[in-house]
């Protein structure tokens, strides 16, 4: 009988320490959630990338269910909240609540795009193998409580007696310092309660009162931005120097994103994007046929996109585009003014803009108005959250910027969300699973 | 005192198992291997000595105390004398269960690299498949169907008794992009074996253990004995050289690089991936025609094979032995693509005293093998030679600066592949074996049989920097790369066996066999990856700047009592029973043992009949049998949930920190897969054994299949569950059919006909699932359905409304699913061989006719030179159809004309899996042969005992709807995922001719 008992296994460890398991999730989060499939689907909706390739594809609308497996079963609920849930539990009856409380923010993080994406997910009764193998779906309104207070949370810990055994060179985002940490939940915070401006039972004055209370404790600069920071090395690069190389398909810049930085003359052009092989700037049209050279198309150029480039996750520029939007909402156009301003100018200085360019560039904006200050706000956010998930929601929440769609055989206009992933149809069947990427998730009601 | 001697039938070939007999005395001999026997008798005694398709012989003993025996051989009774499991020798006629053979001789006549290959269309109930005409590819052997969902499926191999490893290494990026490589059964050098036995089913298989539910070949080597006369080393030399020439897919071969008809001048700069352009005869280029390329044909070269043995054997009547050198090399028809092994093999049987018997044995195997990577990757040198355009000059491969010259964005130029990147397998192997028989009493035999298998294999790639790359972890540096992997694959095989046989009288003949088994095996992994090169070419891990690592060992163990039990009276009825009691280390603790076992009966009724004179229907005999087995199939430490070192994206160590994450399969416990197997035969001779037909049915199902990534609901936090879920079924007929309709002492033409037809079901999946991946890409993939046969092929497909017609947009196209679903099968529906030889003295004719009826495949070359238009089809272009369907908007039957061009293939035709799902059928002459022997006429008299000469072909005939290569094909190997092809390389026709000589 002994001779038999030699299963197990000595490759694999069955515990690990919280710092082994905080590292992969920092990476898993920037690598295959912030930059990964989603991002790309949807910077290709958003029109500010775009695939040269023959239609329909994933840009053209012809998404399957399939095309979605990964990113929710392998990056979402395994990499990243299953390994969170499982380090939470471990600091918590450890006492290490500063890993509890990083472990909640990125949580947060995390289920925020999971539901925008996917409007109704499991959260209450997932992560319970094997007690539980079919979790229901929560509406997405009790997600976004749960966001909110999971921040809150987060913020409790962050409080708590710092334990000995804490995370360092293990957070590559902030290398364990709480201060820093605590205002990156002041940021989401006030990311998540804007998002809710036109929500059922929300009002956006509420929203943005509490946007605002949230911000006056969020990002001061762009030395708080959150990021994850590349070596660059072969096997450790940028997600985006993949996602848009040579060995990507084609994966170029989109048209009007070109075409209105041009128009602008946006100093920021030549960072975010390269010259075609004739010497201009050049984006691709969806509604367009595949050119056969893809070098006759501008790419993303290595600010983003370069092997060692940071991976944003949440920047100062940002928060001021919040505030922005939120200061106009409570005190209107004037008072929001000077926060616009300064979040564009946030944006560039995070891309090295000299600052004559960038008063000359914020200097030719008009001038916010109560009837253009939406549109303004959001249209130049959309180009500060180049490559993030958040120029989606802001065009779902708002409309901006107009964006004309793929008129082919697919068209039914720019999707409102992701279908449900296969191996959830197959292996648990929600009333949920019939919506259709047409359908719009909980907090889309904008016209 | 006793007698000893030899007996042997007239030609001079011994007798094994013939029965020795003091008449009117109880006690009795059996003859060993070499004829051999020893009994205890006196002068005067008279010696029964009977043995199965022989005449009884009565011999006085003299005062002499060797007695050499002759027997006549008895026309009326069948000599088949068969290895069946363990290695134990049974009579045909007495056996319960389908058994058929393959002699070594057929096998070095087929001409193949791998052995396994050398099997296909001879044996009923056995599917064989081909993975790839490259050097050093793999086959799988499937007996009676697949079993297990996602566990192996392929026969149990077994060398002289022992248990040996037919897995395949594969490759580190797996096979979707990288293709397989060899499976270990390739190592065997055909020229060392006597002859392969196919156990079918699980009643023959049982005391194997565990891994019979899959059936097994057994391998039986060559002793030395028997061959020329005693005492007289026998010299054999074999020479064999051959041509091979690649079987290619069609490409159209009217149309220049371009698009819309408009020309792109890729030799001068312009980039596209398109050959969609202008005609090229009547194109030009600043006056001059452009130049028409045949890119398949410029690429590939005629491939050599080279195979040469040396044997030397011999015996005495106390000892054999066999030395056998071989030495094969293929060159392939790609550049730079060669498979070489040398052979080396050694065995010596020798009886120690009277009744101990010991053999010893060793088998050396060293095989080298370079190649290119197969498969869904862009430095694949097939991906750009079947998708370039006719009207671009491939060369030079490199730009003055030094960067690959290329036609189109996003691939590479082939031939910058072949000078810079590469695939080497090596392997080391020793299969030693020695059995130790003693016979203390005329009935009683003991048996200790230890064998084992090691290998270490090393693959290794490399990867020039300036590769466009893709494939391990969705992309492969620019900077260059390589990474090397060693495996070390140590197997223990111990067998102690009682066995006694005892002949009660006349009528009665029984036999039971005790015994105990234990299988250990240790696996050893280390892969080194190293990303950036130092120094230009020099591949070696020390040479770059970025170096990762991983190492894994594995242990699995089994131990194994079993017994069986025959009964046999009046060479008439035999009943038989065995019974096995497992214990495996990869399964829970409380499930670790199991028991299993089979019952089988067979009824000679012809006997009873007293029909064996019957100049029209000589032999009839009915069996039929069932068994209950187990199988313990899946890997070791698939019961906890482990951490593994991360890799979200990147590559951890990252940043200067190690990382893991929890495993995304949770483990339950397991317990054993059960599978139940019921047979019924008919085997008939006629015409004096001129004529005879074998006929089985068996129906089996196999439940508790153990599913190491069923899946679950990823919000679970895990993705799969290993857990013990499911049932499969196989239901099947088999035929043999052999006719000799001519045989005189000159002329003799024997004909072999099998067929097969095996109905396989996936009855269900875990509880809830209705369909899991096994191989594939996520989309198109191989997935095994609920209700339908295993080997799914699953992608998107053009909808259809109930009456199976297409639905039509306005425009007159037909609609693309936004759902993935079955969109062909890959089980075929009937396989069936035929094989002939004539023999005329000296002069040999034959041939191996080999049909597969069914069975799909997705060639998914298509669905990439569809769209870039070089697939012949897209000749068409221009044509104006209407395609025929319903329209979706009017519901009425579709009216609108389209035009085939540029747009539909790469929109409509490209897009959609199911325009690459094929017809796998296929009708194949895979070898015909034409030998003369020399020595049978004027050279006999010069010592020669023979000097054969003989001219093959193989593939000469290849009939398939297909329009890639070869329907036998498999990107993913000899693994599950059949069905499956994509820029394989080319299967081959070729002509060999060969030499061989025997002192």
């Amino acid at each position: 009988k002994k001779f038999l008992d030699i299963n197990d296994d000595p490759n694999n460890p069955l515990t690990v320490k919280e710092s082994l398991m905080l590292s992969p999730v920092e990476v898993a989060t920037a690598s295959l959630v912030t930059g990964g499939t989603s991002t790309n689907v949807t910077a290709y909706w958003m029109q500010q990338l775009s695939l040269n390739q023959q239609a329909p594809n994933l840009e053209s609308y012809y998404i399957t269910n399939v095309d979605v497996n990964n990113t929710w079963s392998y990056s979402l609920y395994t990499t990243v909240f299953q390994n969170l849930r499982v380090m939470m539990d471990q600091a918590a009856a450890e006492k290490r609540y500063q890993y509890v409380a990083i472990g909640k923010t990125l949580f947060a993080y995390n289920l925020a795009i999971t539901t925008d994406l996917w409007n109704n997910i499991p959260y209450s009764e997932a992560f319970r193998m094997p007690q539980v193998t079919k979790p229901k779906y929560d509406s997405q309104e009790s997600v976004y409580n749960v966001i909110q207070q999971m921040l809150d949370s987060a913020l409790y810990y962050m409080d708590q007696t710092p334990s000995k055994v804490a995370p360092g060179e293990d957070d590559f985002i902030y290398k364990g310092d709480m201060a820093q940490w605590k205002k990156l939940v002041y940021t989401l915070k006030a990311r998540y309660a804007l998002r809710l401006s036109k929500a059922p039972g929300h009002t956006a004055g509420k929203q943005a009162d509490d946007a605002l209370a949230a911000l006056a404790k969020g990002f001061g600069g762009n030395a708080d931005n959150a990021f994850v920071p590349y070596p660059g090395t072969g096997t450790g690069s940028n997600p985006w120097y993949w996602n848009t190389g040579e060995a990507s398909g084609g994966v170029v810049l989109g048209q009007s994103f070109v075409d209105s930085l041009k128009s602008r003359q946006d100093p920021r052009l030549p960072v975010i994007a390269t010259k075609n092989k004739a010497g201009e700037y050049m984006g691709r049209n969806v509604n367009d046929a595949p050119v056969p050279d893809p070098e006759m198309l501008s790419a993303v150029n290595s600010f983003y996109a370069g092997a060692g480039a940071n991976l944003y996750l949440a920047t100062y520029s940002e928060a001021l585009f919040l505030k922005a939007e939120a200061t106009f909402i409570k005190q209107g156009a004037a008072a929001a003014g000077p926060i616009y301003k300064a979040a564009i100018a946030a944006h560039m200085s995070m891309l090295g803009v000299q600052p004559a360019a960038q008063q000359t560039y914020i200097a030719s904006r008009p001038a916010l108005t109560a009837a253009n200050a939406i549109q303004q706000i959001i249209s130049e956010k959309f180009v500060a959250n180049f490559l993030s998930p958040e120029a989606y929601n802001d065009w779902r929440r708002t409309g901006y910027p107009q964006l004309k769609p793929y008129t082919g055989n697919t068209a039914k206009g720019i999707p409102r969300r992701w279908p449900y992933p296969a191996i959830e149809e197959l292996t648990n069947p929600q009333p949920d699973q019939k919506a259709t990427i047409n359908d719009r998730v909980w907090w889309d009601t904008n016209n | 005192p006793f007698i000893s001697g030899k007996i042997t039938s007239k030609d001079g070939a011994p007798v094994p198992g013939a029965s020795v007999r003091v008449k009117g005395a109880s006690t009795g001999a059996a003859a060993a291997a070499d004829g051999s026997f020893r009994i205890a008798a006196k002068e005067g005694d008279v010696l029964l000595v009977t043995a199965i398709g022989y005449n009884t012989s009565e011999i006085k003993v003299t005062k002499d105390a060797t007695v050499n025996v002759v027997l006549d051989e008895n026309s009326r009774q069948i000599n088949e004398v068969l290895v069946t499991a363990l290695g134990i020798k049974r009579d045909k006629r007495m056996l319960t269960y389908s058994v058929e053979e393959v002699k070594g001789a057929s096998l070095v006549e087929a001409k193949q690299d791998n052995v396994v290959n050398a099997i296909s269309g001879k044996v009923a109930g056995v599917q064989i498949t081909n993975s790839s005409g490259v050097p050093g590819s793999s086959a799988r052997i499937v007996i009676r169907g697949a079993t297990s969902l996602v566990g192996n499926n392929q026969a149990l191999f077994v060398i002289d008794g022992v248990p040996m490893d037919n897995g395949e290494a594969g490759n580190p990026n797996g096979s979707m992009y990288s293709g397989g490589t060899v499976n270990r059964g390739g190592d065997i050098d055909p020229n060392i074996v006597e002859s392969i036995t196919v156990l079918k089913g699980a009643a023959a298989t049982a005391l194997y253990g565990s891994a019979a539910a899959r059936g097994a070949v057994l391998i039986t080597t060559k002793n030395g004995s028997g061959k020329s006369q005693q005492g007289k080393p026998n010299l054999s030399f074999s020479s064999s050289y051959s041509f091979q020439n690649p079987i290619l897919p069609k490409f159209q071969d009217k149309f220049a690089q371009g698009t819309g008809g408009k020309y792109i001048d890729g030799n001068n700069g312009g980039i596209s991936s398109s050959s969609w352009g202008p005609a090229i005869d009547t194109l030009k280029v600043n006056g001059q025609p452009v130049k028409k390329h045949d890119p398949a044909k410029e690429f590939f070269r005629t491939g050599h094979t080279s195979d040469n043995n040396i044997n030397v054997s011999g015996y005495t009547d106390r000892s054999n032995y066999m030395v056998s050198y071989s030495y094969l090399k293929t060159n392939g028809t790609i550049p730079n693509t060669d498979y070489s092994r040398h052979s080396l093999f050694v065995k010596y049987g020798v009886k120690l005293l009277d009744n101990l018997q010991l053999s010893t044995q060793f088998n050396y195997i060293q095989s080298d093998n370079h190649r290119y990577l197969e498969g869904n990757n862009f430095v694949n040198p097939l991906w750009t030679v079947y998708g370039a355009p006719i009207s671009w000059d491939p060369h030079p491969a490199v730009n003055e600066d030094g960067s690959q010259r290329l036609f189109r964005a996003a691939r590479n130029n082939a031939y910058w592949v072949l000078d810079n990147t590469g695939l080497r397998d090596r392997n080391n192997r020793i299969i030693p074996v020695v059995t130790l028989a003693y016979t203390p009493l005329s009935w009683l035999t003991i048996t200790e049989r230890a064998g084992a298998d090691m290998y270490v294999t090393t693959t290794d790639y490399h990867e020039a920097p300036g590769a466009i790359g893709w494939g391990n972890n969705g992309a492969t540096p620019v900077t260059g790369q390589m990474y090397k992997r060693d495996l070390k694959s140590q197997q223990f095989n111990h067998d102690l066996m009682l066995e006694a046989r005892k002949e009660f009288n006349n009528d009665l003949f029984g036999s039971l066999l005790l015994g105990n088994n234990i299988l250990v095996n240790y696996n050893d992994n280390s892969f080194v990856q190293g990303v950036g090169i130092s120094v230009e070419k020099l591949y070696n891990i020390t040479n770059f700047s970025e170096v990762t690592s991983s190492y894994g060992y594995y242990r699995t163990r089994k131990v194994g009592f079993y017994a069986q039990a025959n009964l046999e009276y009046k060479r008439m009825l035999t009943l038989a029973l065995t019974g096995r009691y497992d214990g495996s280390s990869v399964l829970s603790k409380d499930n670790q043992f199991y028991p299993y076992g089979s019952a089988s009966a067979g009824f000679v009724f012809t006997e009873a009949l007293r029909m064996g004179d019957n100049p029209v229907f000589n032999f009839g005999k009915v069996r039929v049998s069932y068994s209950a087995v187990g199988n313990d199939n899946v890997g070791p430490y698939s019961l906890s949930n482990p951490f593994y070192r991360a890799s979200p994206g990147v590559t951890f160590p990252f940043n200067g920190q190690n990382g893991y994450t929890l495993t995304s399969t949770y483990g339950f416990p397991l317990r054993n897969e059960k599978l139940k197997e019921f047979e019924v035969g008919l085997e008939t001779k006629f015409f004096r054994n001129r004529a005879s037909l074998e006929v089985s049915y068996f129906a089996k199902k196999s439940t508790d299949l153990l599913t190491p990534g069923s899946p679950v609901s990823p919000a679970t936090g895990f993705t799969g569950a290993s857990l013990n879920a499911g049932s499969m079924q196989n239901k099947g007929v088999e035929v043999t059919l052999g006719v000799t309709p001519v045989k005189t002492a000159s002329l003799t033409w024997n004909i072999n006909v099998n067929y097969t037809k095996i109905t396989n079901k996936v009855l269900n999946l875990a509880d809830g699932v209705n369909y899991i991946q096994f191989a594939g890409f996520t989309s198109p993939g191989i997935f095994a359905y609920a209700n339908q046969p295993y080997g799914v092929i699953y992608g998107n497909y053009y909808l259809r409304n109930e009456n199976n017609q297409l639905i039509i947009d306005d425009k007159g196209y037909p609609i693309i699913s936004t759902a993935l679903g079955p969109i062909g099968n890959a089980t075929p529906k009937w396989l069936g061989g035929v094989s002939s030889s004539l023999n005329y003295k000296g002069l040999t004719f034959s041939f191996v006719l080999d049909h597969r009826h069914g069975g799909d495949v997705i060639n998914l070359d298509n669905s990439y030179l569809f769209f870039y238009g070089t697939a012949k089809a897209t000749e068409n272009r221009g044509t104006t159809v209407v395609l025929p369907g319903v329209r979706q908007s009017t519901n009425k039957e579709n009216d609108i004309p389209i035009v085939l061009d540029e747009n539909y293939y790469k929109e409509s035709y490209s897009k959609v899996s199911e325009s690459s799902v094929e017809d796998g059928s296929f009708l194949k002459l895979r070898q015909v042969a034409l030998s003369y022997d020399l020595a049978s006429g004027l050279l006999r008299k010069k010592g020669f005992r023979s000097l054969v000469l003989s001219v093959t072909g193989t593939n000469f005939i290849l009939h398939k709807n297909y329009t890639g290569s070869d329907p036998e094909v498999s990107l993913d190997g000899s693994g599950n995922g059949q069905g499956f092809s994509n820029f394989n390389v080319p299967s081959n026709r070729s002509v060999v001719v060969g030499l061989k000589v025997s002192f």
